[in-house]
């Protein structure tokens, strides 16, 4: 009885200009939203580094050091995410100070703050929205004008009619939802295409649990437009930059520029003295030439210590730095879980592999092989080793193997929102019960 | 009740209407509470960063001043912080700030773009944006606005009452006059409180430079809030007056509301990305890297410097020479020239790509305002390429201070040379003008004009609406 | 069969149908009359289960329609003073949407548009969009669904209000033959000249009590109209 009345609803809005309207909207901007992500997507492409010059140890492990790429995230095409805030490459060394250097983002500014017209953002503020366009008069006007009088006096119950509208809808807006974005991802792994559906599944499911329980109220169309808009304007908009203005003041992130002065501070001695010592040399222009081999491996001995040295008090600086930027962010990711717009939009970029996550696994990968690359190299390094083309050659290679537990540790966030948008279908299903003809 | 022109009367009746309407009440609470909890918010962030600036720019030349004897290129190799300046107005609008790095570090052979920004160290979701006083002027007030106007007409209509009304004598053009005034005092309730907040918080809260002249910016800024608030009442007035219903007008302008705020900025930056495409992270590094790998090596450039000295070029210049001095100043100038072009290209990527931004947001009042917001706040990316400049010309300063006090100190072995503070006292600490108000406005000219023909069409769309009205 | 025991409903303190007992047997047409706000729709809208009794039973073909909602829907069909349907389906579109909500046995385009001409709609009409249609046009309609799906009892609310007289005359005799087949009808209505004509019964309602009831057979028209005005001036 459900299935026929929701085909007899397709009917009905099959007829409806603002419905058409309304998917046509859809449609275009999850079509145009993929093909620039596709295209994006494609831009993001590899440079050739220039191969060394010198054969020298330090040359090669130090001023060249390996350049990590990392590959274009696997479903890059339907979220730019934070690829724009962090540089896709590492460029790691032998050394103990500068071991993993990152690279500049040179994203322009004003496109990393004016975001990005991506699947992503076309799910997160557009489908809610559209999702209320076409159901803020679910049976508002069927009452009003009495057709569900006439229908409720045929063996069918309000609670049936109600499913069927609400998944008549659901599937005109959700079909597009989750179609596009897998045909414009179509080479991302399975797993991960699955948790980006369940997620988009779950956020509409919600924003129809709210439209369900407004519509259960008994007001009429327009103010049901109305409500449903405010509770947009609020969940999408205001919500999360009222949360983030709250995490700004009070979760503040630890000052970069208050760390650098630490920083400085805590190495200056250190430096200083290194740099003392290392002055009988021509300290950052040895050459075999000036000092000879012997002077080299002094040299380098005298670098290494002086770094080691500067890598220790850095260290501290830094952990420290580190531990209370995680402190905050956890504090604050908290308070995200007040919006739904904010939780669903963690979870699309961790999925599409352009959040947090994937970057913080990639410079971890980075720091394991810069300690092979450290192993392998640090002994020539220090004796002012010429190297052989077998033993460049023979460098620990860096293979980037994608996080598969993304899909795991995203399970939690969809679970919580299915659950969630499953209480509020409840909730208006519920409510439903003392509808007023 | 006394007897006036006929508009006032209507502005009266429109106003107190509105103002009796518990959803207007609790809408314009909710909306002031958002303004002054975002300038609280706003004026609090802004001097906790400008203070951690100031702090740091004093430690750091301290620490310059204090570092010892030293050799000095150790000491270019030591390097100097320079930190940005926080603007006064950046409480307002911060604009570009959380997306830009927060201070350069200046050393030898090397530049680099500014460090850290803060928008690293935020959680994803801070790209869902901020509330800001100006968020809320730009995003939320145009949203009042549209809830004050679109029943303005199409209200009456489905009422039955715009027949009656027009069939009074009363001119279509007071009607007009009416109608506004009865939206924008409402809206004026609002604003006048949250402005009269935001002055005083920017007054109170001023950073550590006090005597950065921002009345001009300040007052820009206004107006250009005012001219966007105008031009949605007008939007809001023309669409009412030709919708069919109410609710017709209430989802054309929901509508262009959505458009401006949320799909134009990144329309637009797509269309000049793809108009004038910047290069990548990796393309930008791997083409420095690509040039300096066909320079000669260190031992080649001295060899030639050896050569050119033995020619006798450097013989009326510098006696007696110190031929990796000279090899290094050569060196460094090369560096320095490599450097400067390749963020000379990118900076001019990123003018030619914020300059079909802007051509492309004259088709929205909203993105010509929150340019023209940004730059009076001095928070957009004009602002923060002058003081890359400013930042680049202090580097090559430092550097040749303390290069040429090592090719003139005689010393055959210069590496052994050390100097002191007195030294280091030679290089000036840095000081960063900010550009006023005039320059600001003159960077955005065409988002100038793009709200002032905005301006004009919405004055124009309503008064024209007045005659094609339809009264059923 | 429609019969009601006891039937009593209260709003807020306001008894609106109080202690209604009535049997309308199958083939009986039954009119209501009274004035506005005395129980007629109240009394419709308890035997649909739109609303719930404070006590007492409504039961159509014998079956208490609180308990068997669904059953009791099945056999008996409901015509309100606007028979509103979906404006951009076609008739007989909206013929089989309500048909098979009720799971009536007619389906196809051919039996649909056998059952419309019977209720005096050309297929021609029948296959325009509902928007376009009178309102006598539609009251067909509602008759059809009755026919489609075999109603045992037919509630009517005031149903030939605002119908012209010969719109209204062609209603009566679909009602007539409906009857005829053993359909129990209750049918409120104002209209005096319509409840003599077309029904069997007549009760006339006044504070959601049934204060008189009268044969038809044995009334002339103005006998109906001045007991009616008697019962309303007392």
């Amino acid at each position: 009885m459900i299935a026929f009345l929701t085909r007899h609803e397709w009917k009905l809005l099959a007829t409806n200009d603002v419905v058409r309207i309304v998917i046509a909207v859809f449609g275009a901007a999850l079509v145009f939203a993929s093909l620039l992500g596709v295209a994006r997507a494609r831009a993001e492409d590899t440079a050739a580094i220039p191969a060394p010059r010198s054969m020298r140890a330090d040359a090669i492990a130090n001023e060249r050091g390996a350049m990590l790429v990392m590959p274009a995230a696997p479903m890059a095409s339907l979220a730019a995410g934070q690829s724009d805030v962090y540089p896709g490459y590492l460029k790691v060394t032998a050394r103990n100070v500068d071991a993993l250097v990152t690279g500049d983002q040179v994203a322009h500014p004003l496109a990393v703050a004016s975001g990005h017209f991506d699947v992503a953002f076309v799910i997160l503020f557009l489908y809610p929205l559209l999702v209320f366009a076409i159901s803020f008069d679910l049976t508002a006007g069927e009452r009003d004008r009495g057709t569900l009088r006439m229908v409720l006096a045929q063996p069918v119950g309000l609670r049936d009619v109600v499913a069927g509208k609400v998944i008549a809808r659901a599937v005109l807006l959700g079909v597009p939802a989750i179609i596009i974005p897998i045909l414009a991802a179509s080479n991302a792994a399975p797993p991960r295409l699955a948790a980006w559906t369940a997620a988009v599944v779950a956020y509409g499911l919600i924003w129809h649990g709210i439209a369900l329980i407004v519509n259960a109220r008994g007001w009429n169309a327009a103010t049901n437009a109305l409500v449903l808009a405010g509770i947009w304007l609020l969940f999408a908009i205001v919500g999360p930059a009222t949360i983030n203005l709250i995490i700004d003041l009070r979760y503040p992130m630890p000052s970069r520029v208050t760390a650098a002065v630490q920083a400085r501070a805590a190495t200056q001695e250190a430096t200083v003295q290194g740099n003392r010592e290392l002055g009988q040399f021509l300290q950052d222009h040895p050459t075999s030439s000036n000092v000879g081999r012997e002077g080299m491996r002094q040299f380098a001995m005298l670098q290494a210590a002086r770094d080691r040295q500067i890598a220790e008090r850095l260290q501290a600086v830094e952990t420290a730095f580190e531990q209370q930027l995680q402190r905050q962010q956890r504090l604050a990711s908290w308070l995200s879980v007040l919006s739904p717009t904010m939780v669903a939009q963690g979870v699309l970029l961790e999925t599409a592999g352009t959040g947090r996550t994937r970057f913080e696994h990639f410079n971890a990968a980075a720091s394991r092989f810069q300690a092979e690359w450290k192993a392998y190299f640090e002994p020539r390094v220090l004796d002012a080793a010429t190297l052989t083309a077998d033993e460049v050659r023979d460098a620990p290679k860096f293979n980037y193997v994608d996080d598969t537990s993304v899909t795991g540790q995203v399970a939690t966030p969809i679970a919580g929102m299915a659950i969630a948008g499953a209480v509020l279908v409840w909730l208006g299903f519920r409510s439903y019960r003392g509808y007023q003809l | 009740m006394t007897r006036g022109p006929a508009f006032l009367a209507i502005a009266v009746k429109d106003a107190t209407e509105t103002w009796r309407d518990g959803r207007f009440r609790w809408a314009a609470g909710l909306l002031f509470l958002l303004l002054v909890a975002a300038i609280a918010g706003g004026a609090q962030h802004q001097s906790r960063i400008a203070q951690q600036h100031a702090d740091a720019q004093a430690a750091e030349r301290d620490a310059w001043l204090d570092k010892g004897d030293m050799n000095p290129h150790a000491a270019a190799h030591y390097g100097a912080f320079v930190f940005k300046p926080v603007q006064p107005l950046s409480a307002i609008d911060p604009g570009l700030d959380p997306f830009l790095g927060v201070f350069v570090f200046l050393e030898a052979h090397k530049q680099q773009l500014a460090r850290h920004r803060p928008i690293e160290d935020a959680a994803p979701t801070r790209r869902l944006g901020l509330l800001t006083p100006a968020t809320a002027a730009l995003v939320l007030i145009p949203l009042l606005v549209v809830s004050l106007t679109f029943s303005s007409f199409a209200g009456e209509r489905d009422q039955g009452t715009l027949r009656p009304l027009l069939a009074l004598g009363i001119s279509r053009w007071s009607l007009l006059v009416g109608k506004a005034l009865g939206a924008m005092l409402p809206l004026i309730v609002v604003m006048i409180p949250a402005a009269i907040v935001a002055a005083a918080f920017v007054f109170f809260n001023r950073p550590a430079d006090p005597d950065a002249p921002i009345g001009a910016r300040a007052f820009g800024l206004l107006l250009v809030y005012l001219a966007h608030a105008l031009v949605w009442t007008g939007a809001g007035l023309a669409v009412s007056a030709r919708a069919r219903s109410q609710a017709a007008a209430l989802v054309v302008l929901l509508a262009l509301w959505f458009a401006n705020a949320f799909v134009m900025p990144p329309l637009a930056m797509a269309i000049a990305k793809g108009m004038s495409p910047s290069p990548s992270a990796m393309q930008f590094t791997a083409a420095i890297e690509n040039e300096k790998a066909k320079w000669p090596d260190w031992d080649t450039r001295v060899d030639r410097v050896m050569e050119r000295f033995l020619d006798g070029e450097f013989e009326s210049t510098m006696a007696p020479a110190n031929v990796e001095v000279v090899a290094l100043i050569e060196s460094e100038a090369d560096e320095t020239a490599l450097y400067d072009r390749h963020f000379a290209e990118l900076f001019s990527a990123y003018a030619g790509q914020t300059e079909i931004y802007e051509q492309v947001s004259i088709v929205s009042p909203t993105l010509a305002a929150r340019m023209l917001s940004m730059a009076l706040a001095g928070t957009d990316d004009a602002h923060d390429r002058e003081f890359a400049a400013a930042a680049g010309r202090y580097r090559s300063q430092m550097l040749t201070t303390l290069n040429s006090e090592l090719a003139g100190s005689g010393r055959l072995n210069t590496f052994d040379y050390v100097r002191g503070r007195d030294l280091w006292e030679k290089v000036p600490p840095f000081d960063y003008e900010v550009p006023g108000a005039a320059w600001a406005v003159s960077q955005r000219l065409s988002s100038v004009f793009a709200l002032a023909g905005w301006l004009a069409i919405a004055a124009v769309a309503a008064v024209a609406s007045m005659s094609s009205m339809k009264v059923e | 069969m429609i019969e009601a025991v006891q039937l009593t409903k209260i709003f807020n303190g306001v008894t609106a149908v109080d202690g209604l007992d009535l049997t309308i047997k199958p083939g009986e047409v039954f009119c209501l009359l009274g004035a506005n706000g005395a129980g007629k729709t109240t009394t419709i809208n308890l035997f649909l289960n739109f609303i719930q009794p404070a006590s007492g039973e409504a039961r159509i073909s014998g079956m208490n329609v609180v308990h068997h909602p669904v059953e009791t829907k099945q056999r008996l069909a409901y015509i309100p003073e606007q028979v509103t349907l979906y404006r951009n389906l076609t008739g007989i579109e909206n013929l089989r949407f309500f048909s098979r909500l009720a799971k009536a046995d007619a389906d196809s385009d051919q039996e649909l548009l056998a059952i419309l001409r019977q209720c005096g709609l050309t297929e021609e009409q029948a296959r325009r969009r509902v928007g376009t249609y009178s309102k006598g046009m539609r009251q067909k309609i509602g008759i059809a669904m009755t026919v489609a799906k075999k109603a045992e009892a037919l509630l009517l609310d005031e149903p030939t209000s605002g119908l012209d007289p010969k719109a209204s005359n062609d209603f009566s005799m679909l009602l007539t033959d409906l009857a005829k087949r053993g359909v129990a009808i209750l049918m409120a209505t104002h209209d005096l000249f319509r409840a003599k004509e077309t029904g069997h019964r007549v009760g006339i309602m006044k504070h959601g009590k049934l204060v008189d009831v009268l044969d038809t057979a044995t009334l002339g028209h103005t006998d109906l109209e001045q007991i009616y005005l008697r019962h309303m001036h007392d």
